[in-house]
This record gives C-alpha cells, structure tokens and sequence, in this order.
C-alpha cells in the first residue's frame, strides 16, 4: 500500500504522522521509566 | 446520599443527550446514511468515537480501584496501541475505503470467497453478541447497588436509552452521541480528580502526589522484567497488546464501524492515529485519580469496606459484632498508617533521608495490617452472606464520588457511569446491526430488495439485539460462570478473525478454502484448549496463537492439497 495517495494536513506525507507517533510513544515510555526509576521505591 | 439536585442533574443528562441523538439524525435514509452516517465524520469526531466505544463504563469504575489497589502498572496494557494504529492505518484503512465496504467482512467476500465471508461475520456476531449483555450487566451491578434499585430497572433505563438514538439514526447517531459523551465523562473524572487532590493535606502540593505515591509504590508505570505469566511488564504490552488491538481494530465491526463512518480516508486514518496519540496519557489521568484518591485515605478514614450496600445487609446478620471488633482493629490501624504517611512527608519536604526510611517502614507495617484486616472483613463478609461478591475494588472511585463529591456532582458522576456504559454498548448495538443486515440477511437471505427494506431491517435488528442484550444482561446475575466466560470470549475468537484478515492481507497466493479450512483448525484447538486444557496454557495467549495457527496450516494446505502458490 501506499502511505502518500492521500495528502495529509501538516505533513508533506504520512509519514510525518507515523514518526510523529513513534516519537510521542517513545517519548512517553522514556517518561515513564524515568518517573518510576526515580521515584517509585 | 443522592439529593434532588443529583437526581435532576444525571436525568437530564441522559435524556438530554439521548433526545439530542435522536433529534438531530431524525429521517436518516438510505444505506449509506444508516450505517456509514453519510461518510460526514471529520477525524476528531472519528477519533473521540473510537476512544468512547472502546472505553466502556467498567473502565471508568475500575480503572482508579485497579490504581488504588496495584499502582500505575495497569498502563502497560495499551503500549502496544500506537503501533497498532500505525498498521492499521498503513493497510487495513486503504484497502476498506477503496472497497467501500459497510462492514470489514465483506473484504473476506472480495478477497476470498462467500465462506469465508459468512465465517467471519458469524464469529463476529457471537463474539459481539456473547459480550454485549455484560456491557450494560457490569455497570446496571454496580449502579443498582448505589441507587438500590432492582438491576432490572437499571438495564432497562442503560438499554432504552440507547435504543432511542441507536434505532433512529443508526452510526450517525452513535457518533454524534459519543462525542458530547466522551466529553461529561472526561470533564466529570477531571473534576472528581481535582477534587481528591483538593481535599488532601494543605501541605502537599501537586508534584508532591508524584514524589508521596512513588514513596507508596504506586509509580510502578513501567516493568522491563520479561515474565510470560505476569500480565503487565513492558514486553506483554508491547507485543500482546500489538496482537489485541490490531484484531480489535482492525476486525471488531464495533472499532470499524467507526473509522469507516469518516469523510475520507485521510479522516479515518487521522482518527485512528490521534487515538494512538490520546490513549495512553488518557488512561495515566484515569489511573492517577485512583491514586489521588488513594493518597487521600492515607489521611482520611477510608471504610472498611467500598461496597457499602453489601457492607450494610452483612451488618444486619449475626457478623455484626465481628465487624465492629474488625472496625475498631482497622481505626488503629488507620491512625499508625496516617502518622507514618504525615511523618513520611515532612521528612521529604525536609530531605532527612533517615527519618524517611524509618517512616516508610512503618507505614509498610501498618498497609500490612490493614491488608490483613481487609482481608478479614472480605472473610467476615462472605460468611455471612454466602455467594456475594466480596472484591469491592470497583467500589472504591465511585464511594468515594457518592461520599465526597458536593451534590450536583454526584448526580453528573453517576451520569458519567451511565453515558459510558452508552456509548460502548450503542457502538456494539450498532455494529450486530449492521453485520446480521449486511452479511447475513442483505447477502444470504435477501439479495434483491431496495434500500429502504434493508434499512427498515437494520432498525429492526437494531431493537432484536438491543432487547436480546437487556434480557442477558437481567439474567448474568444468577450465572457467574457466563461472566467469567464472558470476561476472555475475546481471546478465544479474535486471534482466528486476525489470522484470516492478516492471509488475505499478506499472502497473495492463499486461496478462500484454505484460510476457511485453517480457520476451522484454529477455532477448534483453542475452544479445545479452552474447555479441556484450561490450565495449560493462560488464555491472553489464545491470540496469537490462533492468529498463528490460521496461517501455518492455510499456507499448508495450500502447498500440500490445493495445487501450491497459484497467484490469487
């Protein structure tokens, strides 16, 4: 399948949207290992 | 207890938004307007849809007791969700849209064959259907014990409610509808968090609750340990999770309904991905309001027992004085834990390392009191009345509503239960609708009549479910075996619909006998594995497994018996 048949908002293709989730993901998961790595006892 | 204001403010909650499902998708028609809503949804619309169908009253009662009792950890559950959404987006949107399809089982048709097709809508129908019942069952259980009104009652008014909106305007309806729901169920929980947060000691501030509940063991988000039989770590949410939401999206009519109700396909995609992108941080809110709530009783008295009701008939039974005697124990044992938590922190505030030590052991000391008291009270109670439920850990967020939120917000706190409750059941309401109109009597029974007749049958389907659900849902109390079957009925039929999307999807060569012959074989192991090997193997894994199995003996087939890789 192709991911650029359709344009979307924002991005110049889909993957801008995809790497966006990725990285928000990522981020997250990073987050959260470092909250309970520091505080949880 | 409820006041007037509370009862007026949840009514006309629920009557308002149900007249409003009504009202504005009156005089829907044709096909196209019934079951895809006229294809009008704009992404956001989509994507709060999703999240409200998926979201269902249980979440919103037991998500903050499982944060109350377990911690954070319950969040690694939807780890895998994003790169579900992802997937779904690259492959499963495209080719739905370009086909144009009412329901996902009629790609099976396109691809495979009629078999196929009909396979795939009737595992669909009784896996939606079986599970339906306890959609509207678990929280009419819970809020006919609040309200004490007979669960009959409660059903009917969950059940009706809905039908007045989900009958008329069909999947228009629905999303319409859930997006003034998901807002007062979202607006609702903040505000019962705010009000945790408000009501604990004046010293602590808000990034004081991370540091105290980290302290607690609450702050448990994440796990790296890689253990098969332990449910939440990193590796089960990623990869399970993977598995479960891509058979959920991807194959569940309730999800697919959805995203194919949006104006394009660029709209469905963005509604699946701000999904991915809104699930996780919504789920840590929803979890982190059980754990305000739970730092809020390390300072106030929490009750012995959340299920206040059943707290009550048992107190009029002879294990009165043993519950006395056991409150009297706990009183104690709330004083130790609340002086050790008050110690714990001024020695944070004051960074005395020491002090904080010596305090958290004696804090561990007095939980591990309490637990056993807890425990006793649970003993205590199931001895005096035999049969009753004695977790009330979906008791503990919605006591605390009831016992602690001003009036007005009570009424729109029980309101948030009931919308919830709603919204998921109208989504699986409508998605048995479409599927038995579209793939079982439009495809087999009917072929050649106009599009009135069948949308005419949707709205009658629509209503036979609907009271099919609310009849279930009066009888799951006197069958608690149904409930816990009811509990993993995903895990025995998702893996086998993934496995025959995933062939058709991925293996060009496969042919309709094959993936219905490898179909059959999966279903049959896992409902063997289900009813003869329960112990040997944990059913979260039915899922790939069968997903696995549908594929292996397909290919095999169709190497061995049906002629090899004969492009499709």
């Amino acid at each position: 399948m192709s991911s650029t048949e359709n344009k979307p908002p924002v991005f110049k293709s889909w993957k801008g949207w995809y790497r966006l989730l990725v990285v928000v993901t990522l981020l997250q998961l990073l987050a959260y290992f470092w909250i309970t790595r520091t505080l949880n006892i | 207890m409820m006041q007037t204001i509370d009862w007026v403010v949840m009514f006309s909650t629920l009557f308002l938004i149900a007249f409003y499902g009504y009202w504005k998708t009156r005089g829907t028609t044709g096909m196209d307007g019934y079951l895809l809503g006229n294809k009008s949804l704009p992404w956001w619309n989509v994507c709060l849809s999703i999240i409200a169908t998926q979201a269902s009253a249980v979440t919103f009662l037991s998500t903050p007791g499982q944060a109350y009792e377990d911690g954070m950890r319950f969040l690694h559950f939807y780890f895998g969700l994003p790169l579900a959404m992802i997937i779904l987006s690259v492959t499963v949107v495209p080719i739905f849209t370009r086909l144009k399809v009412y329901t996902a089982y009629e790609y099976l048709e396109n691809r495979f064959d009629l078999k196929v097709r009909t396979l795939g809508a009737i595992i669909f129908l009784l896996l939606r259907g079986l599970s339906v019942g306890i959609t509207i069952y678990a929280p009419s259980l819970i809020l006919s014990t609040l309200l004490r009104w007979d669960i009959a009652w409660t059903t009917l008014l969950i059940g009706s409610l809905v039908m007045i909106y989900t009958v008329s305007g069909g999947t228009r309806a629905v999303s319409l509808t859930q997006k003034y729901q998901l807002a007062i169920i979202m607006a609702g929980m903040v505000l019962a968090g705010g009000i945790a947060y408000s009501l604990l000691p004046e010293e602590i501030g808000f990034s004081d609750t991370f540091v105290l509940a980290g302290q607690m063991g609450k702050m448990n988000l994440i796990s790296t340990d890689f253990n098969l039989s332990d449910r939440y770590n990193i590796w089960s949410g990623l990869i399970g999770g993977l598995f479960l939401f891509l058979a959920y999206f991807g194959t569940d009519q309730s999800q697919v309904g959805r995203y194919l109700g949006g104006k394009d396909m660029t709209e469905s995609r963005l509604g699946l991905l701000f999904n991915g992108l809104l699930k996780i941080p919504m789920q840590f809110i929803i979890l982190y309001i059980g754990v305000l709530v739970f730092l809020f009783y390390q300072f106030e008295r929490p009750p012995i027992f959340h299920n206040q009701s059943l707290y009550a008939q048992a107190r009029e039974t002879s294990a009165v004085a043993q519950l006395d005697s056991l409150e009297a124990v706990l009183g104690q044992t709330h004083q130790d834990r609340r002086l050790a938590a008050t110690k714990m922190l001024k020695a944070l505030d004051e960074k005395e390392p020491v002090v904080l030590d010596q305090s958290r052991s004696e804090w561990k000391r007095a939980v591990t009191l309490e637990q056993e008291g807890r425990q006793a009270v649970r003993e205590s109670i199931a001895g005096a009345l035999p049969g009753a439920k004695t977790m009330d850990k979906d008791y503990v967020f919605i006591n605390f509503t009831m016992r602690y939120l001003p009036h007005g917000l009570i009424g729109l706190l029980l309101a948030v239960v009931f919308l919830a409750a709603m919204s998921s059941t109208a989504s699986e309401l409508n998605a048995l609708s479409s599927t038995t109109a579209v793939d079982i009597y439009k495809r087999l029974i009917q072929p050649t009549a106009d599009e009135s007749h069948y949308v005419f049958m949707s709205k009658v389907f629509t209503v036979v479910w609907t009271i099919f659900a609310m009849i279930y849902a009066s009888m799951a109390n006197q069958a608690e075996n149904l409930i816990q079957f009811v509990n993993i009925i995903g895990s025995l039929f998702y893996g086998t619909l993934l496995g025959m999307f995933l062939a058709g999807f991925y293996i060009p060569y496969l042919k309709s006998t094959a993936v219905f012959i490898g179909a059959l074989v999966a279903e049959s192991i896992i409902l063997y594995l289900y009813f003869f090997q329960r112990d040997a193997v944990a059913f979260l894994h039915y899922n790939y497994i069968s997903c696995g199995v549908v594929l292996v003996v397909a290919v095999l087939y169709q190497f061995l018996l049906a002629g090899g890789k004969v492009k499709s």
